[in-house]
C-alpha cells in the first residue's frame, strides 16, 4: 500500500516546477519533497551563517576565531527565530488591518525570508573574496526562482 | 517545581510552551525551513533536557554493546532528532492537514488486523504513537481505541488530548492508563464490541500492572495488562509499531499475533509463553529501529 501526497497550491521552488512543466511532468508545489526541504534549511543556514561570519568574524583570528565560529552556529538559530517571530506579529498587523488577507502566514513569511536572503547574497556578491561567488550563486538561484514563479503564474492564468 | 509560577513551569521539558511553539511554527514556517528547525531544537532539548538523555544512552549500552560513549551519545542525538521529527510531522498532519507516504510490512496481518472481531494492538513508544493512530483510522477505516499514560503537566495534557481529537478527526478514542480498573472493564467491553485497543508496552509505570520478562538479556518488568485482557475477552494481540522511514514517510510495521490462551494452570502461567514472545518482537524491533525508541525514562 503506497498512498502519494497531495499537492498544494504555492510557489516556494518554483524552478524545478517548471522544469517538470517543460518536460510534462506534474508541476503542482508538493511539501513532500525532501530535497527541496533539506536544500532550503542548508542554504538558508549556509548563507546565513556566511554573511554573520564576514560582518562579525571576519578580522579576527587565532582561538578567538574558533569561539567566534562555535558561538556564530547557535546565534544564526536565535536570529533566525527572533526574525521569525518579528515576521509573524508584522503579518498579524498588516492581516488585522485587512491588508494581504488571501495571503497564508507560511506564504507571507516565504515572500519575508526570500527578502532577507536576497539582502544577505546581495552583500556577499559585492565582496572581493571566495564569499562572492557563493553571493553570486545565490542571487542567480533567488533570481531565477523568482522569474520562474512569474512564469508560471502567467502558465496558470492561461490555462 | 510546583511551587514554580505557572508561566515558569510551562517552559518545563514536558511543559506546553515548547508544544503551543511547535504549533505555531508549523503554521507560520514554510517548510523547507523545518529541516533547520528540527535540527536546532533537537540540539537544545539533547543539551537540557539531562535525565532523558542519559536514560537514551543507558538504553543504547544494552541494546548495541561495546559501543563507545561517544558514538552512544551522537546516538543518542540521533534519537532526540527523530522525536522532533514525529512532534513536527504530527502538528503538520494536525495543522495543515499534510499527507505522507503510508508503506506496510506484514501486509496479511494487517489485514487480518482490520477484519478482526475485537482484537489489541500492542505497540512500543516508537516512532509516532499519535500519528501512527490516526494514519491508521484514516487508511483502514477502523476506529482505534488509544490507552496512553497521560502527561504530568495538566495544560500540557490538555493540549495533547485536542491534538488528538484532531488528529483522528473523532476516530481515535483516548483512554488513560491511570484510569484503573474503571479502564479495565472499559476495555474488555471495547473488545466485546468488536474494536481494536491500542496499547503501549514497553514500559511499565507505578499504578499499571507487571510482570517480569528479559529484553537484551536484563530482567526487566513489562506490563501485563494487555496480556489478561487477551486472555479474558478473548482476544488476539497484535504487535504493530509505525515507524518514521524518511521526510513524511512512515511504515507500519505488524508482526504475527500472539494468541493467549486460557489453561488450567494459573493465569500467570498462561501469559507467561506469550509475554516471552512479546518480549522477543519487541527486542527486534528495538534492535532495528534503536534510534526511534523513544524511552526517556530508565528500563533496564
Amino acid at each position: 500500500m503506497k498512498n502519494e501526497p497531495e499537492s498544494s497550491a504555492g510557489f516556494y521552488f518554483a524552478l524545478p516546477r517548471l522544469f517538470n512543466l517543460w518536460r510534462g511532468r506534474p508541476h503542482q508545489v508538493s511539501e513532500a519533497c525532501v530535497f527541496e526541504a533539506y536544500m532550503g534549511s542548508v542554504g538558508i543556514f549556509g548563507v546565513t551563517y556566511l554573511f554573520a561570519w564576514v560582518l562579525f568574524a571576519g578580522k579576527i583570528s587565532g582561538w578567538r576565531m574558533i569561539f567566534a565560529a562555535a558561538l556564530l552556529i547557535p546565534a544564526v538559530w536565535v536570529f533566525w527565530l527572533l526574525v521569525l517571530y518579528i515576521n509573524a506579529l508584522f503579518i498579524n498587523f498588516l492581516h488585522g488591518k485587512g491588508l494581504f488577507r488571501q495571503i497564508t502566514n507560511r506564504d507571507a513569511q516565504n515572500i519575508y525570508i526570500g527578502v532577507i536572503l536576497t539582502a544577505f547574497a546581495l552583500h556577499l556578491s559585492i565582496l572581493h573574496g571566495w564569499e562572492r561567488w557563493i553571493g553570486i550563486f545565490c542571487l542567480s538561484g533567488l533570481g531565477a526562482n523568482f522569474l520562474a514563479m512569474i512564469m508560471l503564474v502567467m502558465t496558470r492564468k492561461r490555462s | 517545581m510546583s511551587n514554580l509560577p505557572a508561566w515558569w513551569q510551562s517552559f518545563a521539558v514536558r511543559g506546553l510552551a515548547w508544544r503551543r511553539g511547535l504549533d505555531w511554527a508549523i503554521e507560520n514556517v514554510p517548510f523547507y525551513f523545518h529541516p533547520f528547525l528540527v535540527f536546532f531544537w533537537s540540539l537544545f532539548f539533547f543539551f537540557f533536557a539531562g535525565t532523558a538523555r542519559e536514560a537514551v544512552v543507558s538504553h543504547l549500552r544494552v541494546i548495541l554493546p561495546g559501543s563507545l560513549r561517544i558514538t552512544n551519545y551522537l546516538r543518542a542525538f540521533r534519537t532526540f532528532r527523530n522525536f522532533a521529527w514525529t512532534l513536527a510531522e504530527t502538528a503538520s498532519y494536525k495543522m495543515n492537514q499534510a499527507s505522507f507516504l503510508c508503506e506496510v510490512e506484514g501486509e496479511e496481518f494487517l489485514d487480518r488486523l482490520i477484519g478482526a472481531k475485537g482484537a489489541i494492538v500492542l505497540t512500543a513508544h516508537m516512532g509516532s504513537y499519535d500519528l501512527g493512530a490516526a494514519l491508521f483510522t484514516e487508511k483502514f477505516r477502523r476506529e482505534i481505541r488509544m490507552v496512553r499514560a497521560p502527561e504530568p503537566d495538566k495544560l500540557t495534557a490538555q493540549h495533547v488530548d485536542l491534538a488528538l481529537e484532531q488528529v483522528g478527526a473523532g476516530a481515535v478514542k483516548v483512554d488513560y492508563s491511570t484510569d484503573g480498573a474503571t479502564l479495565s472493564f472499559d476495555l474488555l467491553n471495547a473488545l466485546r464490541n468488536q474494536e481494536i485497543v491500542s496499547i503501549q508496552g514497553d514500559r511499565v509505570l507505578d499504578h499499571v500492572a507487571s510482570a517480569p520478562a528479559e529484553l537484551f538479556g536484563r530482567k526487566v518488568s513489562l506490563p501485563s495488562g494487555p496480556f489478561i485482557l487477551s486472555l479474558v475477552a478473548p482476544a488476539p494481540i497484535y504487535p504493530l509499531f509505525v515507524v518514521r522511514a524518511g521526510y513524511r514517510k512512515y511504515k507500519i510495521i505488524v508482526r504475527e499475533p500472539i494468541v493467549c490462551a486460557r489453561t488450567e494452570r494459573s493465569r500467570e502461567d498462561d501469559i507467561a509463553a506469550p509475554m516471552t514472545r512479546w518480549s522477543r518482537v519487541l527486542e527486534g524491533l528495538i534492535r532495528e529501529h534503536w534510534s526511534q525508541w523513544y524511552a526517556f525514562t530508565r528500563t533496564f
